[in-house]
């Protein structure tokens, strides 16, 4: 009886969903008898199963991740495209470069759902985020400077109570001293080769620390159309004249 | 001054005229509706003053709060009277005769010249007031034999009618009165006979009495001045959930509030908030005030802090009850919540989790709105933005940012035609061309701050004109050609992008004259 009560109001709350949300809430609730409540966080879909079994398990809701490299706005944007919900951008004012909303448009994230912060203090620029995590919004923060310890365990705290995505994106040089310490994950994003919207696009992803796993290294595509992830093979790059016995 | 002639004066058709004159004055002769000229001719120590009307309709709008003591029911006669409806009120003050003059002693307290009458009709108490005898008490059923003897021009009609009276020969209202009432209709208007009437007491009149609203505004007044933030903070916890019953009674939500502090040495301190949706929830108002407290400086003590209601607007509570399960685990879906609000309404606001308070838009406050309130009210409207489409293919001008606390604007994005950088920069950035073999394709290499990088072109040219309907500095060079280039790892040393990178250049100029490259966006 209280199996089909709950069925009925699962129902109801599954109509007015769009498929991938309902497939978000139907991969959750599985995770959720598989682990128990507790440990259940929100994962993300990335378009294919290949992409899932990889980056869903690594880039989790309600935790922290850095991301570095060339293609940082841009591996956040699209990370951020696959997901639903309000997005709190903290930008730094005064920055050489900012977000370009036609940009983002084009890589498959609406900026209707975007609430842009412009702050010329890092500190203003945390509490921001922090205040952002609390509500579940998901959060992407602009850093030059590493965060001390006691501010990026609270920020990792926030991202926790909200259950929201947290993306530190570091501009400068990354390296070993990351900016911040407490991250599950940290990437570093680049884009391979030089196609250009609405073709297909390449990003090398090299997960540099990841607490959940092991670190790794990988090509991903990303289709503008379906926006959705796949994952390509190490020698899709050789010259076409390539020997096979070479490959081999 | 009490005892000076003195006048208000206001220039109407380029002369000065006398607006309204005191007792003095028009016992030394002078009246209003003199010219200034004339006046100084019949008085030459007349005191005078520009007429304000603004401050007078204030202080009018003073006077009728004063005159709520005596009647529940005044009207404004503009530009200088105020109407009390005294029926039923004068056994109250021990008979007409005894209100009457305490009307006029609790006016002329504050140093005005009154001139007032109790009549049947306003239109008769309105005549003899102003032309009456300075305080005049007409009998029931009087006022007929009172009015016949006061010139026309009381009647409250124009003033070409009541020169055309006087030509005539009609001197009084005695003198209409026994007039057929079509060929007074005929020759004056029908308003004349109709003014008449309503003085007389044979048409209605019906007034239009002012209602005074309370203002939304609560205070607390201490018997020992406090200092502790802690103090504060309950202080105004208390006068918000004071002005919130208030506010859920009126189902009205706040959407500017300002919470003031007056100090012992009698400084005052301000702190104002604004919200994005109105808003009548105690602990979501106090969040807001809570980041700017800080800023308030007690000094020695405060004595008395206000909390008022700047700015209100309409706020239903209606009942959002069936989901709460769901709502507990996971958010449900923002358009979903809504539709359900719409579809059940209450008629009661008792138990807060079961009701959702929407504005007049149909849309409820929620926790998202909280959020940007809090980050609007730490950090300014022009720090918090959402971004909107433009009409423009200029790409500095295709988007618009406005403070997300304009919460009703949601803007459909449509991607460009062409690829846009995914970061652009504020202003362009020179490039010193290394190897331009082709004028017509973007150089081999650049180099920037040193470093040499070499491009692949990847796609253009894009030409993008000037909008010539407006003149913008940055543009004045001309069109720009725009192009797609990769550049490949040189600019790893130390620079902020290690790897290869996608960059949109452009150059100015045409066929003969060409002009420098500039760096303009990133494609990552």
């Amino acid at each position: 009886m209280a199996t089909n009560t709950l069925g009925r109001e699962l129902k109801t709350w599954l109509r007015g969903m769009t498929a991938s949300q309902t497939m978000d809430a139907l991969r959750m609730s599985v995770r959720a008898i598989e682990v128990g409540e507790a440990e259940c966080l929100r994962t993300l879909s990335f378009g294919s199963a290949q992409a899932d079994e990889i980056f869903g398990r690594t880039i989790l809701c309600g935790r922290t991740h850095e991301i570095g490299g060339s293609a940082a706005t841009l591996f956040a944007a699209l990370v951020l495209g696959r997901c639903e919900g309000p997005t709190l951008w903290c930008a730094r004012e005064g920055a050489p470069s900012a977000l370009y909303p036609p940009g983002l448009v084009q890589a498959g994230f609406d900026p209707g759902r975007l609430v842009l912060v412009r702050l010329r203090a890092a500190d203003d620029l945390l509490h921001a985020a922090h205040a952002g995590l609390r509500a579940g919004w998901h959060v992407v923060l602009e850093r030059a400077k590493p965060f001390d310890l006691s501010a990026a365990r609270r920020l990792q705290l926030a991202c926790e109570a909200g259950g929201g995505l947290c993306f530190v994106l570091a501009f400068g040089e990354l390296n070993a001293a990351a900016l911040l310490p407490s991250a599950t994950t940290r990437w570093q994003a680049a884009v391979a080769g030089g196609a250009l919207w609405p073709r297909a696009l390449r990003l090398k992803l090299h997960l540099l620390r990841n607490r959940t796993g092991l670190p790794g290294q990988w090509t991903v595509e990303w289709d503008y159309g379906s926006r959705s992830f796949s994952m390509v093979s190490a020698s899709c790059d050789r010259p076409a004249d390539t020997p096979r016995a070479v490959l081999a | 001054m009490r005892d000076a002639p003195f006048a208000f004066v206001a220039e109407t058709a380029n002369r000065l005229v006398l607006q309204a004159v005191n007792g003095p004055a028009r016992a030394a002769g002078v009246a209003a509706g003199l010219s200034l000229a004339d006046a100084r001719a019949i008085c030459p120590q007349l005191l005078t003053h520009p007429a304000e009307p603004r401050a007078h309709a204030r202080a009018l709008t003073a006077l009728a709060r004063v005159m709520e003591q005596f009647s529940p029911l005044i009207a404004y006669d503009a530009p200088d009277g105020l109407f009390a409806d005294m029926s039923g009120v004068a056994h109250l003050f021990g008979g007409e005769t005894a209100l009457l003059a305490r009307v006029t002693g609790r006016l002329e307290r504050f140093g005005l010249c009154v001139r007032a009458a109790l009549a049947d009709t306003p239109g008769a108490a309105h005549a003899l007031a102003r032309y009456g005898s300075g305080c005049t008490l007409v009998d029931v059923g009087a006022h007929r034999a009172a009015l016949a003897s006061l010139p026309v021009a009381a009647l409250r009609v124009s003033d070409e009618v009541a020169q055309s009276c006087r030509r005539l020969g009609l001197q009084t209202i005695g003198d209409l009165i026994p007039l057929q009432r079509s060929a007074l209709a005929a020759r004056f208007g029908l308003e004349t006979v109709n003014r008449l009437d309503q003085a007389l007491g044979h048409a209605a009149e019906p007034l239009r009495y002012i209602r005074f609203v309370p203002p939304l505004r609560e205070t607390l007044a201490f018997a020992e001045p406090i200092g502790r933030t802690d103090d504060v903070e309950r202080a105004l916890t208390h006068l918000l959930e004071r002005l919130c019953v208030r506010l859920e009674r009126e189902d009205k939500g706040l959407r500017l509030v300002s919470f003031t502090i007056e100090r012992v040495d009698s400084g005052l301190q301000t702190v104002t908030i604004t919200t994005s949706r109105p808003n009548r929830s105690p602990a979501a108002l106090f969040r807001l005030f809570r980041d700017r407290l800080d800023g308030l400086d007690a000094g020695f003590g405060i004595e008395r802090v206000h909390l008022e209601a700047e700015r209100c607007e309409p706020l239903a509570a209606v009942q959002v009850k069936g989901l709460e399960r769901f709502q507990a685990k996971w958010k449900p879906v923002r358009r979903r919540k809504r539709d359900q609000q719409k579809t059940t309404r209450a008629n009661s606001v008792s138990v807060e989790s079961e009701f959702a308070q929407v504005d007049k838009n149909g849309q409820a406050s929620t926790a998202d709105d909280d959020l940007i309130d809090r980050l609007v009210n730490r950090f300014g409207h022009d720090r918090v933005l959402r971004l909107a489409p433009a009409e423009s293919h200029l790409p500095e001008r295709a988007w618009v940012a406005f403070s997300a606390a304009v919460a009703s604007l949601h803007p459909a994005w449509s991607a460009p035609p062409t690829p846009r950088p995914l970061r652009l920069l504020a202003r362009p950035h020179p490039l010193k061309a290394e190897d331009n073999a082709d004028h017509r394709r973007p150089p081999a290499a650049i180099s920037w701050d040193g470093r040499v990088a070499r491009l692949t072109p990847l796609a253009g040219p894009e030409r993008i004109e000037p909008e010539w309907w407006r003149d913008d500095p940055a543009w004045r060079s001309g069109a720009r050609d725009y192009w797609w280039v990769r550049a490949d790892d040189g600019l790893r040393p130390s620079g902020p992008h290690p790897d290869g990178l996608r960059l949109w250049l452009f150059r100015v100029g045409a066929e003969d004259a060409w002009g420098a490259w500039f760096l303009h966006g990133f494609g990552e």
